[in-house]
């Protein structure tokens, strides 16, 4: 007997009634009985089955019979095929991919175009934006005047010593120390000179890049402005000889400033120095941020891709850099490669110095070359006196300018000469 | 019919139970779907008799539970005593003796009073359960609804059938007493004991000394 499960049993008169009431009839037909399992009867038929059906042990029995063999539809089985996965899941991975893409280019691009929006804006920009750095500029330049003044008065061999302690300092930078040092010449010998055509002293084609050099380091020049009213630097394009386009920026002189900043302009750099008023014009073709200036960045890789984009412009303008090779070649920088000078000369040389258009080189032994048109042509120096001569190796040149000349051996002996090397003294 | 064969010999396994019993339910009823009939001289299909009230699949399969039952069924009746003792026919009351006015002739005037007072399909439902047997899960399939909405309706059922026949005995003039005493005359089937879980429990009852050998 299987466990029914109720705990309440029917009384036995109520099972003997029911056992009265059973019928042998007539069945309903399966028609009928098919209808009302599947509840398709009226009422009224559904109430005769139902009646005989509480009756009706056979007919009972049919009905369960015939509902236990019924099977439910089985529900449809929804296949997800792996391939359907990976059909969304590529283009959704390849379009994440490229969101991200996309957004880490605008991290790195925008700041950049920011950037090199700034910087490439030109002069009226540089009105707005750097106007206090160019005033900061002018400034320095007001105040460094009477020490270059004094520097200027000096006797050479003072200024040698002074200059050979600049040389080092500016060995950092190879453009500043052009720079400076053509700046310093132009101040030592014309301090009263109104204007100075930087072409004298820049190779033919490059005097527009030389003076934006030159423009450039204004800034850290001590200018001359406490005896000469007023220096003027005018550069301009050398072939045809007629200024650009100038932008005079104006404001009062701060004599606590300072701070450094550089504006290289390739095309003009006028300074003039003036009882506290210094006007400076830039053009906008290439504008240089000082080390100070950058340095107020944070560093990160997009401040690193800017100084290598300044380093790079540096050394497309400043052809007169020269250095010798680690096979003691001659070499100058031209158009952002180095090529060899002095290629006929067998000669390993040691040491070279350069200002403006002057060079000087040396190795092993008393010759020392010397151009004084950036290289073009060359002439020999014996580094000797009366009675002696260098017989070591250059180890270091030093010049102040192209008369002041100072070549440290490597014994020791430290030769210099006062008149471009038609005399020398050892010391 | 071809499309319906599979399903009519799947019904068919179901309900018989087996296998062979199966097969030759489903194939005779074939048979008569095609219209063979054994005498061959007149072909008639049951499908004659598909009238379209319930669809074609459940008609096959109430069709196979009426072979069934036609066939098998009553063949074990006439073989199998225990098939007949579930049928209740040990129980089945004598012939109501015209003038008689016992007790037990008494209780059984209000049960059946009081039987055919309830609706046909709670007479169906209480037959199905306690003379067919029938599980509380089949019966609420049938009826579609759930199992234990069946349980409460049989519950409250035979609930309402003790005090409509107990009032209808005190009515006819029987004590309280007397009539709660002829009501508590349960059918063994229905005293809900499970005999298999009282053996068990007894045989796995520790000793009544508490299982201690001292």
């Amino acid at each position: 007997m299987k466990h029914r499960g109720m705990s309440t049993g029917i009384p036995k008169s109520v099972r003997e009634a029911m056992y009265r009431q059973a019928v042998n009839g007539p069945h309903p037909a399966a028609d009928l009985l098919t209808a009302y399992a599947e509840r398709a009867l009226t009422e009224q038929e559904e109430a005769l089955v139902v009646g005989h059906l509480a009756t009706c042990t056979e007919c009972r029995g049919v009905v369960f019979l015939a509902n236990s063999a019924y099977e439910a539809p089985a529900k449809p089985v929804v296949v997800y095929e792996r391939r359907s996965m990976l059909r969304w899941a590529m283009p959704a991975t390849a379009l994440l991919a490229f969101a991200i893409g996309f957004f880490v280019l605008l991290r790195t691009e925008n700041p950049n175009a920011t950037r090199t929006a700034q910087l490439t804006k030109g002069t009226e920009q540089t009105a707005t934006v750097k106007e206090r750095d160019t005033v900061k500029i002018e400034s320095n330049v007001a105040d460094k005047a009477a020490p270059a003044i004094a520097s200027a008065q000096i006797a050479p061999a003072a200024k040698l010593e002074t200059h050979a302690k600049t040389k080092l300092a500016h060995e950092k930078s190879l453009a500043r120390t052009s720079t400076d040092k053509t700046i310093a010449r132009l101040a030592q010998d014309q301090p009263q000179v109104a204007a100075v055509p930087p072409a004298a002293l820049a190779p033919p084609g490059y005097a527009g890049t030389f003076n934006g050099m030159t423009g450039a380091k204004t800034n850290s020049y001590p200018a001359t402005g406490a005896t000469a009213s007023s220096m003027q630097i005018t550069g301009g394009d050398v072939n045809s000889g007629a200024p650009r386009a100038q932008r005079p920026i104006s404001g009062p002189v701060q004599a606590a400033n300072q701070s450094a900043t550089q504006n290289v302009s390739a095309d003009t750099v006028e300074v003039q120095t003036s009882a506290g008023e210094i006007s400076t014009q830039t053009a906008p073709s290439l504008q240089k941020q000082s080390d100070a200036e950058l340095q107020a960045f944070a560093p990160s890789p997009m401040m690193f891709d800017a100084r290598q984009r300044q380093r790079s412009a540096i050394s497309r303008m400043a052809i007169t850099v020269w250095r010798i090779s680690s096979d003691g070649h001659l070499e100058r920088m031209m158009q952002d490669q180095w090529k060899r000078a002095l290629g006929s000369v067998q000669k390993s040389f040691r040491a070279v110095a350069y200002l403006g258009n002057h060079v000087w080189a040396g190795g092993a032994g008393p010759e020392l070359y010397h151009s004084a048109d950036g290289g073009e042509n060359w002439n020999t120096l014996k580094v000797k006196t009366e009675d002696a001569e260098l017989k070591g190796a250059m180890q270091s040149i030093k010049a102040t300018d192209d008369k002041h000349v100072a070549i440290i051996a490597d014994d020791g002996s430290v030769w210099v000469t006062a008149n471009g090397g038609q005399t020398w003294t050892k010391q | 019919m071809a499309r319906y064969r599979e399903q009519l010999f799947t019904a068919a396994y179901k309900i018989a139970g087996e296998e062979s019993r199966g097969r030759e339910l489903a194939d005779s009823l074939y048979a008569e779907l095609y219209g063979i009939s054994a005498e061959g001289r007149e072909r008639k299909s049951k499908l004659l008799y598909y009238h379209g009230r319930g669809s074609l699949e459940g008609w096959l399969r109430t069709v196979l539970a009426q072979e069934y039952v036609d066939r098998f069924r009553k063949t074990k009746r006439e073989t199998s005593l225990d098939e007949q003792v579930e049928a209740g026919h040990q129980f089945a009351a004598p012939a109501a003796t015209n003038g008689s006015s016992g007790p037990t002739e008494r209780i059984d005037t209000a049960t059946t009073e009081v039987l055919n007072q309830l609706p046909a399909e709670d007479r169906f439902v209480l037959a199905s359960y306690f003379i067919d047997q029938h599980s509380l899960a089949e019966i609420a399939t049938l009826l579609r609804v759930h199992e234990s909405t069946i349980s409460r309706r049989i519950q409250r059922l035979v609930s309402g059938l003790r005090g409509s026949i107990e009032k209808k005995l005190v009515a006819g003039g029987m004590s309280a007493r007397q009539a709660q005493e002829l009501l508590e005359s349960v059918d063994v089937r229905d005293m809900g004991v499970n005999i298999h879980a009282a053996l068990q429990q007894e045989t796995g009852n520790p000793p009544f000394y508490g299982g201690k050998d001292q």
